[in-house]
C-alpha cells in the first residue's frame, strides 16, 4: 500500500514525456522501422501505470520502463517473426536515411539479423549505455546470459563493422 | 577482458547506433493517463456526496414500496352503519383513499374495526414522524389536521404518545392524553394531507 501511494506520487505525464523517446529508441531498435513500435511504447508506459505499485519510487523510472518495453518488444519481435509476416532485414531504421554511410548501413543491417533479445541487449548497452550489469538487471537474466547475447551480438557487428572498414580502407 | 578490438567495436557502434536519427515526435497522453489532482479531488467530491445520496435514495424507495405493498395487502371493505348513540363508527368508509399512506406502527391496544361512539379506548399514538394517522381496525384514520412536520409538536410524546381515542361521530375521533394533547382523526385523507413519505 505504501508503495503504491509513493508510485502515485510520481509525476506520470511528466515521466511520459521525458522517457518517450528512451523508450522508443529501444523498441525501434528491437522491432527495426516497423508501425508496431509506436504501439509497443504506448504498450510499455500503460503497462507501466498499471503496475505502478510495484516500482519502488527510490529507484529510476528509465531501466524500469525500459526493462518493460524490451520485453514487450520482444515478443512483439517474436510473434511477427513467428508468424513470417515481415521480415526485418528490409526495415532497418537507416533505410529512411539516404544520407548514411555505408558502414552505419552495413551496421544496421546486421542489426537487423540478430534474435529480438540479442537486439534488446544492443539497444541497452550501445544506444542507452548500459553496462554489462545493468543490462542483465534491466532484463531480468543472469549476468551469464547478458554477457553471452552481448560477446555474439559485438561479434557479429564487429565483422560488419571489419567487412565495411577494409573496404572503407581500400 | 575486453581487447582493443573490442572497444575500437564498442566506439564505433555506440556511435552508429546512439546517433541514429530514431527519435520521434512524442504524441498525446494515452487514456490510461492518471487523473490531474483537481480532477481527482473533483471526483473524491462527487464520490463522496453521490454515494451517501445514492443509498439514502435506495432505501427510501425501498421503505416506500414495502410500505405500499403493506397498504395494499390491509385494502378497507367498507361498512357503515346508524349514527345514533350506540351505533359504531365507520372504521372503513367508502372512497378507499388514492394516496397511499404507510401505516404508521402499533405497540398497544388496537383499535377495534366497529369502535363505538362515544367509548373512549386506550391507545399509543405514533407520533414520531408527526401526529399524521392511526390504525382502525385494518383500515387508516387520517389526522385533520396534521400536527408536526417530520416531528411530533412540542409537548407530545415521541416516538409513542399514551392517551384515548374517543369516536364522537361515524366519521370523527379524537386521540387525547393525561397533558390535554388533542388531534382529530377522520377516515378519508383531509384536502392538503401531504402524502406518504419514509418514516425512519
Amino acid at each position: 500500500v505504501d508503495l503504491v501511494e509513493k508510485a502515485s506520487q510520481v509525476d506520470w505525464e511528466g515521466a511520459y514525456l521525458e522517457h518517450y523517446d528512451a523508450v522508443y529508441r529501444l523498441a525501434r531498435v528491437v522491432l527495426g522501422d516497423h508501425s508496431e513500435v509506436a504501439d509497443v511504447v504506448q504498450m510499455t508506459f500503460e503497462a507501466a501505470y498499471r503496475s505502478r505499485g510495484r516500482f519502488d519510487v527510490g529507484r529510476p523510472l528509465r531501466p524500469w520502463l525500459l526493462g518493460i518495453a524490451a520485453h514487450k518488444a520482444v515478443d512483439v519481435a517474436r510473434r511477427r517473426r513467428l508468424m513470417g509476416w515481415l521480415r526485418l532485414p528490409e526495415n532497418h531504421p537507416s533505410s529512411e536515411h539516404p544520407g548514411e554511410t555505408a558502414l552505419e548501413r552495413a551496421v544496421w543491417a546486421e542489426v537487423a539479423k540478430l534474435s529480438p533479445s540479442h537486439r534488446a541487449v544492443v539497444g541497452l548497452h550501445w544506444v542507452h549505455g548500459y553496462d554489462l550489469v545493468e543490462v542483465a538487471a534491466i532484463l531480468g537474466v543472469p549476468a551469464g546470459t547478458a554477457r553471452s547475447r552481448l560477446y555474439s551480438a559485438r561479434r557479429r557487428l564487429g565483422a560488419a563493422l571489419g567487412g565495411e572498414e577494409q573496404e572503407a580502407s581500400t | 577482458v575486453s581487447t582493443a578490438r573490442d572497444r575500437h567495436v564498442d566506439g564505433v557502434l555506440r556511435d552508429i547506433l546512439r546517433n541514429a536519427d530514431l527519435a520521434r515526435p512524442v504524441p498525446r497522453m494515452p487514456e490510461w493517463s492518471l487523473p490531474k489532482p483537481e480532477q481527482r479531488s473533483r471526483l473524491a467530491m462527487v464520490v463522496a456526496v453521490g454515494v451517501p445520496l445514492l443509498l439514502v435514495g435506495a432505501v427510501a424507495l425501498s421503505l416506500l414500496t414495502l410500505s405500499a405493498a403493506d397498504h395494499g395487502r390491509v385494502s378497507p371493505a367498507g361498512s357503515a352503519t346508524s349514527s345514533t348513540s350506540s351505533a359504531t363508527a365507520r372504521a372503513n368508509p367508502a372512497g378507499t383513499p388514492s394516496i397511499q399512506v404507510a401505516p404508521p406502527p402499533t405497540f398497544g391496544p388496537s383499535l377495534p374495526a366497529n369502535p363505538k361512539v362515544g367509548v373512549a379506548y386506550p391507545f399509543r399514538l405514533f407520533t414520531h414522524c408527526g401526529i399524521r394517522s392511526m390504525p382502525v381496525g385494518a383500515a387508516l384514520w387520517y389526522a385533520n389536521p396534521q400536527l408536526g412536520d417530520i416531528n411530533p409538536p412540542p409537548g407530545w410524546g415521541n416516538p409513542f404518545d399514551d392517551g384515548t381515542v374517543t369516536f364522537t361521530s361515524s366519521t370523527t375521533a379524537v386521540f387525547s392524553d393525561p397533558r390535554g394533547n388533542r388531534a382529530s382523526f377522520v377516515p378519508q385523507i383531509p384536502g392538503g394531507h401531504p402524502s406518504a413519505f419514509p418514516c425512519f
